[in-house]
């Protein structure tokens, strides 16, 4: 059975359809050892999705069936899925969060409009993000938005930026601790074990404690992205 | 009366939170604590009256009964709102 290593975790994953393991092939190691976790979708999941999304193949809700799969046995082991759109720049990962439809995607493609291939991204939609020791490190997977962008690569992750749609550009660093929790809240999964419970929250905890916050409002101007690349970069380029 | 299994309680940068197993839940249904409501939630979770959980705050906080029936009163109805007790 196929071995996949996401996050540092090596995960097997048994697929009936071809698109899983065509999604998940930038991640696909040949090894001898012993899985992390293993995972399948049944037939019974499968119809449901199927059934109650429009649009489905049977493929893709099995893809999307073992996508749930995945997070639940990632959550218990410490790699939390964090709903963003994340880029590297000189080694460092910045995300982007926001529900969905409101521009994360609009603005990294911004941010590699205007600064060019120093922006690299690491996933448009669905990265994971491994804490330890208070270090707390982005991981592309092979779940991602519509436009399919995702790599096999890491970075530490330096900022996180809640974005919201506006006329005018602003942007301001979240300080209050309540606020940044509910904040974060939105844009996890809650697991179905205590264990993955407990370590989404040690994520939270010390996402607040470790890594800047900030909230922006932004319309879809070249500078829009210079504010919130210089705010959470501290590097001045020039627009391109 | 006591609490109902199944919560979670832990600290997430400075502020006591609540978060039920119910796989039905989101992360949006956490409840968050203040000291009084941490205090009085660590003294469900064996089985307590009314009236011991205001006799624990008195000696706690060093209020007053009737502050402290009122405030216990308050937790214990959000509690019976968000059907975490069983009495």
């Amino acid at each position: 059975m196929p071995k996949y290593r996401i996050a540092e975790l090596l995960i097997e994953i048994k697929a009936r359809y071809e698109l899983t393991p065509n999604a998940c092939r930038d991640y696909l190691v040949e090894t001898d050892e012993a899985p992390d976790f293993s995972v399948c979708a049944d037939e019974e999941e499968i119809a449901e999705i199927h059934a109650s999304t429009e649009n489905c193949s049977l493929g893709y809700a099995e893809f999307h069936a073992i996508f749930r799969h995945v997070v639940d046995g990632a959550a218990e082991r410490g790699v939390t899925l964090f709903h963003a759109a994340v880029v590297e720049v000189d080694g460092c990962a910045y995300a982007f969060s926001a529900p969905s439809g409101t521009g994360k995607s609009t603005h990294i493609r911004l941010w590699r409009k205007c600064f060019g291939k120093r922006v690299d991204i690491i996933n448009g939609d669905k990265p994971f993000v491994r804490l330890k020791d208070d270090v707390l490190t982005v991981y592309g997977s092979p779940f991602c938005g519509k436009e399919g962008w995702q790599r096999n690569a890491s970075a530490p992750l330096k900022g996180v930026c809640f974005l919201s749609r506006a006329e005018e550009n602003s942007i301001t660093r979240i300080t209050d601790e309540k606020e940044a929790m509910m904040r974060i809240f939105t844009q996890v999964l809650k697991t179905p074990t205590e264990k993955g419970i407990v370590e989404t929250l040690r994520f939270a905890d010390a996402l607040i404690k470790n890594v800047p916050i900030y909230a922006l409002e932004c319309n879809i101007s070249p500078e829009a992205a210079a504010l919130s690349f210089r705010t959470m970069t501290g590097l001045d380029l020039s627009l391109n | 009366m006591k609490l109902k299994n199944g919560y979670i309680l832990r600290e997430v940068a400075g502020s006591t939170v609540v978060v039920p197993l119910d796989p039905n839940s989101t992360f949006g249904s956490m409840l968050r604590l203040n000291g009084t409501g941490k205090f009085l939630w660590e003294k469900l979770a064996a089985d307590v009256s009314r009236d011991a959980l205001v006799a624990a705050l008195v000696e706690e906080y060093e209020i007053d009964a009737q502050t402290a029936g009122r405030d216990t009163d308050a937790f214990l109805n959000s509690l019976r709102g968000y059907g975490a007790l069983e009495e």
